[in-house]
């Protein structure tokens, strides 16, 4: 083996010893110390929002619902459900809503039913 | 000393966890990156006590930047080396490392290298040659030879080129090698 080897060879046990060597070992108390300073850094966990069950039925619903705009919009649509049933279905008729704008327009219908048939010539 | 609970959490998700305030995450990070900061300094420094000071306050660092810590933009321990290894410089251009004068030279006078070298452990000798390369050389060899880093990695963390290090490292072996080869004998390594 040449000298290169030989101190290649003694250079590498050395640095593999060196890993584990007890001089680099941290001591029991320094790492008490380091597990003290860890916490007393430690940001605070930052307070979480209540479980939904602790707020009560109708705030749930309201954030369920989406807040003031959702719920707002909720309301308007049933009013607007509500006036159309005391209202009548007909006035929504496109019969209906002419006679609200014109009066008395009058309206055509064409009927195909009946006896209306195609034909062809090749007949 | 306690053991780590999270040996399958990369260290970046056990600091979001750690600025989320959990503290089984502080204790696992903890053991974890000690005796690393600890280790490296101590081989760098040469001195216990500096180096505790050193891992203390780069660890330190590292809690008051966990709740600004962006994941995935570099690794906690290239971070954390880079930290330490700043401190080191830092620590040995002001002096207070143990320089060169706190070990004896193999030429000294007062104890031949034999007798000197008979009282000491194999690792002993391995820290006095350590201490002897230049600052730059000695935390490249540490960095790539003990702590068993890539040359990219040693780029990062301390800021220069991989060819930068490749060159440090290499010169740095043959120092070591060259101040490690009249003791061989003393550190078992005989030819016969």
């Amino acid at each position: 083996m040449t000298e290169k080897n030989d101190m290649d060879a003694l250079l590498n046990d050395l640095f593999a010893e060196a890993k584990d060597a007890p001089e680099a070992q941290v001591s029991d108390d320094f790492m008490a110390r380091m597990l003290a300073e860890a916490e007393a850094h430690q940001p605070q966990p930052v307070a979480m929002a209540a479980p939904l069950a602790e707020r009560g039925f109708l705030a749930s619903l309201f954030e369920t619902l989406g807040g003031w705009q959702g719920t707002g919009g909720l309301v308007a649509a049933t009013m607007a459900s509500v006036f159309i049933g005391f209202s009548g279905a007909e006035a929504l008729t496109l019969d209906g809503l002419q006679t609200v704008i014109t009066g008395d327009t009058e309206s055509y219908i064409s009927d195909l039913s009946g006896g209306f048939t195609f034909s062809t010539e090749a007949e | 000393m306690p053991r780590d609970t999270f040996q399958d959490v990369s260290d970046d998700a056990l600091l979001v966890l750690y600025a989320n305030g959990d503290a089984s995450a502080a204790r696992a990070l903890t053991l974890r990156l000690t005796p690393k900061v600890f280790g490296h300094a101590f081989r760098v420094l040469g001195d216990r006590a500096e180096a505790e000071d050193v891992a203390q306050e780069a660890l330190i660092r590292l809690w008051k930047q966990a709740t600004d810590w962006r994941q995935g933009e570099a690794k906690v321990t290239t971070w954390l080396y880079r930290v330490v290894a700043n401190l080191c410089t830092d620590r040995l251009r002001k002096g207070r490392g143990v320089a060169l004068d706190a070990i004896p030279e193999p030429e000294d006078d007062a104890e031949s290298p034999a007798e000197a070298m008979q009282q000491k452990s194999r690792q002993a000798a391995l820290q006095e040659a350590l201490m002897e390369l230049p600052d730059r050389q000695r935390q490249a060899v540490v960095l790539r030879h003990i702590e068993g880093m890539s040359n990219p990695e040693i780029a990062q963390i301390m800021d220069i080129g991989v060819e930068a290090v490749e060159s440090l490292t290499a010169r740095g072996k043959r120092a070591l090698a060259k101040i490690l080869a009249g003791r061989k004998d003393e550190l078992g390594y005989s030819d016969d």
